[in-house]
């Protein structure tokens, strides 16, 4: 089936931080990893696969939907991995949407700025105060102020330990803050398609079951592990529903909030990982004879909800020629509205959907999370010799996007049509 | 002004007098009994010309003056040489010290050992950010005897001396902290804050010497205190016998002349005596050498950057950091990742021993990749394998490394023990291998080995690659425990086959001690590790017909690795040894053996198998087998290695038999 002419773009390889609650966690000795620490440590691990070095990058496109101390995100890191002085690096940073902003943005460097190579990466870290009160402060502070005399007050004193004042990333247990952002989004989701907490239950287990299954199968690609000062490391994307399928379902069902559609479970909670990605020119995978991942084809933005038929119609397609899709799980209750429509109708059920788990199970870091589904679709594709795959992403009516991708391998004999 | 062949004389603003040292034909300001003369007839000559100061600096970029050097104190053969050449240093400092207007000396860059003592005979110092100073010769056992001590003292006290002289290398901003320089600037601005420095001095018309204030603990009473707490302390200050000996030194002069005029004097004689030691001459000998494997040998270029790491034990992360530190971008492979965990923590500790600026310690992780995926291996330039002793299994992998890894890649194995044609017997290029063996973290030196059977050319490059590393390589011919390793076995087995003549560990230990080893032989199998000294002494057993002692086998059965772990011979909390020994009923013995049959014993051994290497042409350089011999077995520094020893044996008449 032709497509419209244009310069391709070719995803080369990724990779990613696992996604955990507290992944920059606090180590011994140390204080917490920063956003740059963990794009660094998805980078160099990306670049140490490559057969090529850093100074063949011609740009390094960052991505984070905080503001706070990320200004400078792409700067460190072409300083860190040792890139050329003549880049521009760009870092795009205050909304959610900012992955795919990066995205395009990269993609348009490719396409019309004649880049050969970029490095687009993504991070995500929970904000946390720079020095927190610890529970060792607090108690120090308890008996400084008990003790009576001078003498008491400055003995005291001598057991204040610069370690009280380390920098801590937020423990697992405080407000999920993606859920207080998309709560009433995904309620009115759920109410415009009459989404029952069953059939979110359902689904959430659908996610959290396909988690562990491609970890038990090692499926979900290219993960780094990141290692602490206190020995130890994290090298799987934690799973951050606990609960087993029948108490979930039960949760869901006995606990609602006070609309009653929508629980904590049933919207993607806020994690923080790093996810980096190497886009490339044709030309640029001719000379060194590279394998890529997967071509990527112009991402689509649009205000209206028929994103996904756009582009589609862009490219000449029909949802049935779609092998994979990547969907953002920002919560089950949309997911399910965006099943519900008519172009899904081909859909039986969800076996070409987010085959590997999503956010619902892994949490999400916004900017890594998106790059990261690219990532996974890629991958998805190549695994199950998929010619086609769109990732779809943000279900906010005003910013809705996709992207289309094609198995760069060409071996798509295998394609389920 | 008269014209000097090593230092330009002018007249600068306000009267003041412009000393730039710049030794002729030399990259540095080495300090030569030339360059002495001239420094002396240039300040002799400035004194009474009614100057209004002086500023001492060079002319050489990112050097300020660097000492004498090594081939200049060995120049120094008679007692008469050695007594002029330090009595002309230390008049040279009281001169520049005793002139009748102010004094800076600006430090740009490195300045070591006497350098620092004519900048201290100054009495004002500017550095810039980059500048620091080292002062080695005490690691080697000895000072320069020019006054520098006493002054230090002066300013700073005994104890915060002693801790600047073992420290090594400090950054301007550490000599700010102790006051020893009264100005860090950026070197643009050093210029500019001399001249203000003297304007400030003319505008307030003082023209008088800055006398530095002494410090507290020089007067009466804290000075008996201190020299008590000191007399148990300075065991600890000083990390090697060299150290003890200088330490032992500057508390001796400090206790009886403590910084009065005649204390200049005792520390001349001091230095004068230390130098003649056979432990510094030892160390001069050695640096000598080092400087002889070093000689020739360029840093590694053509864009060879890329370092894959196979094999994260002690070796491997001891590499990784070598590399990471020295530019380049190294990737640490091991299956296991709880290895890989221990990087990290390992790096840390390294970091704050070392003290390392954060921006230095994020430069170097950022450099190493720790992955549990092999996915880094096409791609380097340099591949070494550092996985443990066992032949079989590195041969195997070094089939598989060949055949993955980049033709033109560099192929390295850190073997100990196995010889290369062993190793590389599955590999369809054996002179691809090569060996690259460094010492430490075993032994803390700097001196690697290499082999290879690939020719000169790819031993120049494995030769390179070592001096890129900051090593020191040693070229030794293939074969089983290769130089190092063979000796190594040959002490530790000898100590484990008289303990198993039913002689006591701990009395063992303190002999070797006593009779002047570096090494006590049970601490160091627990240091290396029972698992890999059983491997190690299996392998030489199997190719050399060495027994394995059975003490060895029992603890490894025993279930015992040695200090990491906390138990081997001896018990261990938190990497310190405790006292007693695992296990009274296995390793005691109350029979004690006679000092000098332990020694007679373990030296003959040692002698007898650096001629056997000698002999059989693993090393051709006798001074290389002196050396190494005395690292890894720890033979007594003041005999200056088996061989060296033996000649002094024979030269006396003597022999080793009492």
């Amino acid at each position: 089936m032709p497509l419209p002419p244009q310069q391709p773009v070719y995803l080369v390889d990724g990779t990613r931080t696992p996604f955990d609650r507290r992944l920059r966690r606090d180590s011994s000795g140390g204080n917490a990893y920063t956003a740059q620490d963990l794009l660094h440590i998805a980078a160099r691990d990306l670049l140490s696969r490559q057969p090529f070095d850093s100074t063949k990058i011609d740009n390094v496109i960052m991505a984070s939907s905080q503001t706070l101390d990320c200004s400078s995100l792409a700067e460190d890191a072409a300083r860190r991995l040792r890139c050329t002085n003549a880049l521009t690096p760009q870092t795009f940073s205050g909304n959610e949407g900012v992955g795919i902003q990066a995205l395009s943005y990269a993609y348009q460097a490719i396409t019309s700025q004649g880049k050969s190579l970029v490095l687009l990466g993504g991070v995500e870290v929970v904000n946390a105060p720079l020095i927190s009160a610890s529970d060792e402060l607090s108690e120090w502070f308890q008996v400084w102020k008990n003790a009576s005399s001078i003498s008491a007050k400055t003995k005291v004193f001598n057991t204040l330990h610069t370690s009280y004042f380390r920098q801590r990333a937020m423990p697992s247990d405080t407000p999920n803050e993606r859920y207080t952002r998309h709560q009433s989004q995904a309620e009115a989701a759920a109410n415009q398609s009459q989404i029952s907490l069953d059939a979110q239950a359902e689904y959430v287990n659908l996610s959290q079951r396909r988690l562990k299954y491609a970890q038990r199968n090692n499926t979900l690609c290219n993960i780094v592990p990141v290692y602490y000062l206190d020995g130890s490391s994290r090298s799987s994307d934690e799973n951050v529903i606990t609960l087993d399928p029948e108490s979930l379902k039960q949760a869901l069902q006995t606990n609602p909030e006070a609309t009653g559609l929508v629980t904590q479970n049933s919207v993607a909670q806020a994690t923080e990982g790093a996810c980096c990605l190497l886009l490339a020119s044709q030309a640029f995978i001719d000379e060194y004879n590279i394998t890529p991942l997967a071509q990527l084809f112009s991402p689509n933005t649009s205000a209206c909800t028929d994103a996904i038929e756009a582009s589609l119609n862009k490219h000449d397609l029909t949802s049935e020629e779609i092998d994979y899709w990547e969907w953002d799980e920002a919560s089950a209750a949309e997911i399910l509205a965006l099943k519900q429509k008519p172009l899904f109708k081909s859909l039986s059920s969800f076996d070409r959907i987010n085959l590997d788990g999503g956010c619902l199970a892994t949490g999400n870091p916004f900017a890594a999370g998106q790059l990261r589904n690219i990532l996974q679709l890629s991958h998805t594709l190549q695994r199950n010799k998929g010619e086609y795959g769109v990732c779809h992403f943000g279900f906010n009516s005003q910013n809705i996007s996709t992207i289309l991708l094609r198995n760069a391998i060409g071996d798509t004999a295998g394609r389920d049509t | 002004m008269s014209q000097f062949q090593h230092l330009t004389l002018s007249q600068g603003a306000h009267e003041i007098v412009l000393l730039r040292i710049d030794v002729k034909d030399s990259p540095t300001n080495i300090l030569s009994l030339a360059v002495l003369k001239e420094i002396n007839e240039a300040v002799g000559g400035i004194r009474d010309q009614g100057f209004k100061g002086l500023v001492i600096s060079s002319a050489k970029p990112n050097h300020f003056i660097q000492g004498a050097d090594t081939a200049t104190l060995l120049s120094l053969k008679t007692p008469q040489a050695v007594d002029a050449y330090i009595n002309l240093g230390s008049q040279v400092c009281r001169r520049i010290a005793e002139l009748p207007f102010p004094t800076v000396a600006l430090i740009e860059g490195s300045c070591l050992n006497s350098g620092w003592d004519i900048a201290l005979s100054c009495q004002r110092r500017v550095a810039s950010y980059e500048a620091t100073v080292n002062y080695d010769y005490f690691q080697q056992g000895y000072y320069s005897g020019f006054g520098g001590i006493t002054r230090l003292i002066t300013r700073i006290g005994l104890r915060d001396t002693l801790r600047f002289l073992s420290k090594g290398e400090q950054t301007a901003e550490q000599l700010k902290a102790l006051s020893l320089v009264d100005h860090r600037t950026p070197s643009y601005q050093t210029q500019a804050v001399i001249d203000q420095f003297f304007q400030h001095l003319r505008e307030s018309e003082n023209t008088t010497p800055y006398v530095a204030k002494t410090h507290r603990s020089n007067s009466l009473i804290p000075r008996h205190l201190l020299l008590l707490a000191l007399k148990k302390q300075d065991a600890c200050l000083a990390k090697s016998p060299s150290e003890q000996q200088a330490c032992a030194s500057i508390i001796d002069t400090w206790s009886e002349y403590n910084i009065s005029e005649d204390a200049y004097l005792a520390e001349t004689k001091s230095a004068i005596k230390l130098l003649q030691s056979p432990l510094t001459q030892y160390h001069l000998k050695l640096t000598q050498l080092k400087q002889r494997l070093n000689a020739g040998t360029k840093r590694l270029d053509g864009g060879i950057n890329r370092v894959h790491i196979i094999g994260c034990g002690s070796m491997g992360r001891y590499i990784a950091r070598l590399c990471a530190q020295n530019g380049f971008i190294v990737t640490l492979y091991d299956t296991r990742n709880s290895a890989l965990e221990k990087l990290l923590p390992e790096l840390n500790q390294y970091f704050t021993q070392q003290n390392i600026a954060q921006t230095e310690r994020q430069r170097i992780t950022d450099n190493i990749n720790l992955s549990p995926e092999n996915y880094s291996l096409p791609h380097a330039d340099i591949v070494i394998e550092a996985t443990p002793e066992v032949c079989l299994a590195k041969a195997s992998l070094l089939k598989d490394i060949e055949s993955s890894a980049k033709d033109t890649a560099l192929l390295l194995t850190s073997t100990s023990c196995f010889p290369l044609e062993e190793l590389s017997k599955n590999m369809q290029t054996p002179s691809r291998l090569a060996l690259f063996n460094p010492y430490n973290p075993c032994f803390k030196s700097d001196l690697v080995e290499v082999s290879t059977t690939g020719g000169n050319q790819h031993l120049a490059t494995i030769q390179s690659f070592a001096k890129s590393l900051s090593l020191t390589p040693a070229k030794v011919k293939s074969a089983t425990g290769y130089l190092g390793t063979r000796l190594m076995m040959v002490f530790l087995t000898e100590s484990m086959l008289i303990h198993q003549a039913r002689n006591s560990i701990i009395s063992i230990d303190k002999q070797a001690l006593k009779m002047g080893m570096c090494h006590a032989p049970f601490e160091l199998i627990d240091e290396i590790g029972i698992t890999e000294c059983l491997r190690i002494a299996e392998a030489l057993a199997d190719r050399r017909g060495i027994d394995v002692p059975n003490i060895l086998i029992q603890k490894h059965e025993q279930g015992l690795v040695g200090k990491r772990s906390g138990s081997g011979f001896y018990r261990y909390k938190n990497g310190v040894k405790q006292d007693g020994l695992l296990n009274n009923k296995l390793t005691t013995s109350t029979n004690k053996i006679k000092v000098s049959v332990t020694e007679q014993r373990l030296i003959e051994k040692i002698i007898n198998e650096a001629r056997a290497c000698l002999k059989e042409g693993i090393v051709e350089d006798e001074d290389i087998l002196d050396l190494v011999a005395t690292m890894t077995t720890g033979f007594p520094m003041q005999h200056g290695g088996p061989l060296n020893y033996l000649k002094a044996l024979k030269a006396a008449n003597k022999t080793l038999t009492k």
